[in-house]
């Protein structure tokens, strides 16, 4: 009399003792796994009437597949595979895949390639935290994209949402769960090392997140020129404004504005410029979209900047910040928006 | 911290002195008549912390056939499926006489430090 689920039982445990064993010479791990299957076939022979408890049970005496797999390691001096420049290349891989390059998921999916090759993790552990998050995220992505279509960017929150989630999280929480099942096997240097990497790729990211500063003033050159102007009598100086992209940090990126004033209380005019130059940071990347000086009409100028930051690892995440000053006849600055 | 680790350095010296043994359990059983896989098994597994997992003595058998120190054939059964019987080979019997005068010799030495240091 067979057991209900004797063949799901048996079978699925030679095949993870299977798992276990890969590391194996083919020869060595063919004897062994035969031998625990005949073990198998002997203890269910002497049952009289089996049921899928017994088969647990012969199954629990056996031990996991793991400590056989050890005990079969520890025989024929293969040592436990540790994770090399490859595993620790696959986790990068995958913790940073969501924020570099432009289709993110290629990254990722080089990464699940090299878990894929590797021996250091069980079958089960590349299933749960390698495939199935990929085919979770890919599917995600297809999902974004058909519905960031169908609704033509009107209702592009919801896909962005998704799309964040499967390309920045999943292989995130991935890369997580990968490093964990390795343990103390991935030595604490290379927990540090990856941990960097991580965060020069991530920190720039979250830098473009932070809200832009910006100041101004109006600088008279040195000399004789340097006066409190008079009715009639034109003052000029420079007008020297500041948009800094995630001030105080140590990415933080700028855009200088510059434009040559000559006021006399009645009008402000521009001599030169407007001058826009975008001073990048270490980790992030700024572009001037316009930056324009108007004629108010009522002798002030508008000057203006428009400008956007992004991370130098990540098309993902852009900041775009738009300012303008009116600077009055008399020399004063107004923010304007 | 240290204690932990302390736990764990003599568990597996433990581990390593059974797993040392037990070899030579195995060739003991033997030598005293082939056995088949399973059959070998429940005899080691009858004696209380000799195995903890039953499944562990096949690659110890795998190796000890490797090594030349048994080696197996086939029998039918009258009931139940072929059975692969172990056999100790010349060579095991040598090494297993060696062993039971070292460890006869090794065990009188560290009882004698272990009863008191006399």
């Amino acid at each position: 009399m067979t057991a209900t689920h004797a063949h799901q039982i048996v079978d699925g445990y030679l095949k993870r003792l299977d798992g276990e064993l890969a590391d194996l010479p083919v020869t060595r791990r063919q004897e062994v796994s035969s031998q625990i299957a005949e073990h198998i076939a002997q203890a269910r022979s002497e049952l009289s009437e089996e049921t899928d408890a017994d088969l647990l049970t012969i199954l629990d005496r056996l031990g996991e597949p793991d400590e056989i797999a050890a005990e079969a390691r520890a025989n024929f001096n293969v040592s436990p595979n540790r994770p090399g420049p490859v595993e620790m290349l696959a986790l990068l891989l995958l913790g940073v895949g969501g924020a570099v390059l432009v289709v993110p998921p290629v990254l990722w999916v080089i990464g699940v390639g090299l878990v894929w090759r590797s021996k250091v993790w069980t079958p089960r552990s590349k299933y749960a935290g390698a495939y199935r998050p990929l085919v979770a995220g890919l599917g995600f992505l297809l999902l974004a994209l058909l519905t960031g279509g169908l609704f033509g960017g009107h209702l592009i929150f919801a896909p962005l949402a998704v799309a964040v989630l499967a390309s920045f999280l999943l292989p995130l929480g991935s890369a997580i769960y990968l490093g964990t099942r390795l343990g103390r096997r991935l030595p604490v240097l290379a927990w540090l090392a990856i941990a960097i990497v991580g965060l020069a790729v991530y920190v720039p990211s979250f830098a473009t997140l932070i809200p832009a500063r910006t100041s101004a003033f109006i600088g008279a050159p040195p000399g004789p020129d340097m006066q409190t102007p008079r009715a009639g009598v034109p003052g000029c100086g420079g007008f020297y404004g500041t948009v800094q992209y995630a001030p105080g940090t140590p990415l933080s990126a700028k855009v200088p504005v510059s434009v040559g004033i000559c006021w006399d209380l009645q009008h402000v005019r521009k001599t030169w410029g407007p001058d826009c130059f975008p001073d990048y940071g270490p980790g992030l990347v700024v572009k001037v979209q316009s930056c324009t000086v108007t004629d108010a009409g009522d002798g002030s100028l508008f000057v203006s900047v428009d400008s956007s930051v992004s991370a130098l690892t990540s098309v993902n995440s852009t900041q775009g910040f738009g300012k303008s000053w009116r600077i009055t006849p008399d020399g004063r600055i107004d923010p304007h928006t | 911290m240290y204690r932990m680790v302390d736990a764990e350095a003599r568990s597996g010296l433990i581990a390593q002195m059974r797993r040392g043994a037990l070899e030579y359990c195995v060739l003991a059983l033997l030598a005293a008549r082939e056995r088949y896989g399973f059959e070998l098994v429940q005899n080691l597994a009858e004696v209380d912390g000799m195995v903890t997992s039953e499944g562990t003595i096949y690659p110890l058998l795998t190796r000890l056939r490797k090594d030349g120190e048994v080696e197996t054939f086939w029998q039918e059964s009258s009931s139940g499926p072929p059975r692969r019987y172990y056999r100790i080979t010349p060579k095991g019997g040598r090494s297993l006489n060696l062993f039971r005068s070292e460890w006869a010799r090794f065990r009188s030495a560290v009882d004698r430090f272990l009863e008191g240091g006399k």
